[in-house]
């Protein structure tokens, strides 16, 4: 019984012992796969190691490219010193990698920009901020300064400090310089619009200039082309203490120099290195570079702007052109004063001039007025003296010496005549000019009525003349004179005189015709001057009464000419205007 | 009743011709003169004349002076006076009326005609009851 029990026994044994052999082929099966794939995995994460690699080796290249081929300044700095930097940057400040690693940040600021740049990093370091923009100037290995547009931002480690900063930066120097060109310009033209003394403009130019370019100084030559010598007139700088004085002046002649070439050849120049130019002058300190540009008004160079600076190679074409466009503000400007110098230098002239002439006309004609009145008592007295003795003596006397004592008073008749007629003449001026409203048609008639007039004559008045606001007495005697002229000289036998006169828009039109003797018409001018008597021994004419027609004309701002023939009659026709000027 | 006439006139032919040209009325005149504006007020507060005849222009004391300083004197600024010159200057006639004048006589320049002239105007102011008092 027990063997069938042990058998049974064997039997459960060996069935366990197939079930375990199959359990451990099984489980070396599954750790046969799992290697196999642990292998694959393995092999997997190799290639793919080595994509990363390759991957991270490309972007690493690509990010390098892209650093050094910006034209943005790039640049890596650690507590101020600067690390990495791209090529822009070194092409912008000019230093080489290893010279910007033996740098910092401190040592590539300008000074006055310094204190604000390090507020910044302040900032940067507390955690305030994160990044910053700042316009900032930084010294070139060459010694110049430039603008840059400057970006920063801050890198920080896990815990939150700053480690390092990438500064991102961008040259603005020209674009800066033009900004601030224009803004010179700009505000050059305002200060120096409506000014019209050249040492205002002068001064205004050359202090503009230098404070709104940051120029060391800025001088203004003027050209004496006469005597081939230009002069300072203002000067900003070292040359002038304060206000608007200049410390000694100084003069150069036209061709010496490098101002003094300019304002020969009218050609600007600029002077990268002053002590290589043999022209170059000394005035107060030397410096290095120089800029002149000449100031240019009709072709002529009448000026030149100047400005030296300390540096070498500080001028560039940006300062040369503004320069230029400041010469030219200053030639307009200055053409502008100079015209108006001239103009108001001719008006003063012409003003002396008509006072001068006034003065020697009231001169003239009191001197005729006091001269005609003592030539008159001397010729009462002689005429009584002629006169007594003739009185006294005549029965003494043959009848030819008699008849001379008659041409002698005669000619002393014609003397008062003519005194007389200068008298006249001399007293038509503007002194006693009062207008008021005048009735010329009554003024006419009643001056017919009383003026001699032969029997044989006719005097008409076609329309009936105007009335209007004038000088009563010296249109009487304009009248007068050329109605008596009308009759004297009309020998017809039906003679007669005809006025009329047209009204027109702002004058009347006045004609007094006549049917005498009539003029030559080489005569009409001379007719009107003093004196100019057309029949020489005439004793009656004086040669006064036209000119005395001439001068009242003259001063109520009228036309008077005439249309007459030699035997013709003759027509004189006067323009009035119907306001009579102030006089 | 006899006119006293002063003249004032610098000029001696001219004081002659006054002289003759009244010689001519038969009427009993005294002529004083005198030879500026100066002399002519001392005499006008001595002789207290009728009528003044006065030239404008004459040295120290015009004409136009020694009206003004006439008529400004309460005893002798009724004393008619006349200017008589070869002025006929406006500013003259203007001033001399402006100051107070009985008349502006402008001297023709023929003898004849000035002795004319004064005959009229001294027979005028002989039928005049001012003259008369």
């Amino acid at each position: 019984m027990q063997t069938q029990m042990q058998k049974n026994e064997i039997e459960d044994l060996k069935s366990a012992l197939r079930k375990a052999e199959l359990a451990r082929k099984k489980a070396e099966q599954i750790l046969g796969d799992k290697n196999f794939e642990l292998h694959k995995t393995n092999q997997k994460l190799a290639s793919t190691n080595k994509m990363m690699e390759a991957l991270l080796n490309d972007q690493s290249t690509q990010l390098n490219a892209i650093v050094n081929n910006s034209s943005l300044g790039i640049v890596l700095t650690e507590k101020g010193n600067l690390i990495k930097a791209n090529n822009a940057f070194k092409k912008i400040l000019g230093y080489s990698e290893i010279e910007l690693k033996k740098l910092t940040i401190k040592d590539i600021t300008h000074k006055d920009d310094l204190f604000n740049s390090l507020k910044y990093i302040k900032k940067l370091e507390n955690g305030t901020i994160n990044d910053f923009l700042m316009k900032k100037r930084y010294r070139r290995k060459d010694g110049n300064y430039i603008i840059c547009k400057t970006n920063v931002t801050a890198i920080r480690d896990a815990k939150g400090r700053l480690k390092y900063q990438v500064a991102l930066i961008e040259d603005v120097t020209v674009s800066e310089q033009h900004v601030n060109m224009l803004k010179a310009i700009n505000l050059l033209s305002v200060s120096i619009l409506g000014k019209n003394d050249l040492f205002d403009i002068s001064w205004e130019i050359a202090k503009n200039t230098a404070n709104h370019l940051g120029l060391e100084d800025c001088v203004i030559y003027t050209v004496d082309i006469k005597k081939k010598m230009m002069t300072q007139v203002a000067a900003y700088g070292d040359k002038n203490s304060e206000g608007y004085t200049i410390k000694n002046i100084l003069t150069i002649p036209i061709g010496k120099g490098i101002v003094g070439t300019v304002a020969l050849t009218g050609k600007a120049e600029l002077i990268n290195d002053t002590t290589l130019d043999e022209r170059y002058i000394v005035d107060c300190n030397v410096r290095c570079s120089e800029l002149a540009v000449p100031i240019i008004v009709n072709n002529k160079v009448i000026g030149v702007i100047d400005s030296e600076h300390s540096e070498k190679n500080y001028f560039n074409k940006v300062h040369l052109d503004t320069f230029t466009n400041i010469a030219n503000l200053a030639a307009a400007q200055f053409n502008n004063a100079i015209s108006l110098l001239k103009e108001e230098a001719s008006k003063t002239e012409k003003n002396k001039l008509l006072i001068k002439l006034e003065k020697s006309n009231i001169e003239l004609n009191n001197f005729a007025q006091v001269v005609s009145h003592d030539l008159k008592s001397p010729l009462r007295s002689m005429s009584a003296l002629i006169s007594w003795i003739h009185e006294d003596n005549h029965y003494l006397f043959n009848h030819e010496t008699n008849d001379n004592f008659e041409k002698l008073l005669k000619k002393v008749d014609k003397m008062d005549h003519l005194i007389n007629g200068i008298l006249k003449y001399s007293s038509i001026d503007k002194t006693n000019f009062t207008s008021q409203n005048v009735d010329l048609h009554e003024l006419v008639t009643d001056m017919i009525d009383l003026i001699y007039i032969p029997n044989h004559f006719s005097i008409k008045i076609k329309t009936k003349l105007p009335t209007f606001k004038s000088n009563k007495f010296k249109l009487q005697q304009l009248f007068q004179n050329l109605i008596s002229n009308a009759i004297k000289y009309n020998n017809n036998k039906k003679a007669e005189v005809i006025i009329d006169c047209v009204e027109k828009p702002k004058s009347y039109l006045f004609s007094i015709k006549d049917n005498g003797i009539g003029i030559d018409p080489k005569y009409h001018k001379k007719i009107f001057e003093v004196f100019e008597t057309l029949e020489e021994s005439d004793e009656n004419s004086t040669g006064i009464g036209l000119s005395i027609v001439k001068k009242i004309i003259t001063l109520f701002d009228g036309k008077i000419w005439l249309e007459s023939k030699f035997g013709a009659g003759t027509t004189f026709f006067f323009e009035l205007k119907k306001d009579t000027p102030k006089v | 009743m006899r006119l006293t006439i002063l003249l004032v006139e610098d000029d001696e032919i001219e004081l002659l011709k006054f002289k003759k040209a009244l010689n001519k009325i038969n009427s009993p005149i005294k002529i004083l003169s005198a030879k500026n504006g100066e002399e002519a007020i001392q005499l006008c507060e001595t002789s207290l004349p009728n009528l003044i005849f006065l030239d404008l222009k004459m040295p120290k004391m015009n004409g136009l002076e020694f009206l003004s300083l006439l008529k400004n004197n309460e005893e002798l600024k009724s004393i008619p006076a006349m200017i008589l010159t070869t002025s006929n200057n406006h500013n003259d006639i203007n001033n001399a009326y402006k100051i107070g004048i009985a008349g502006y006589i402008v001297k023709p320049l023929r003898y004849d005609a000035y002795v004319a002239q004064i005959k009229k105007v001294i027979e005028y102011w002989c039928i005049n009851e001012l003259v008369k008092r």
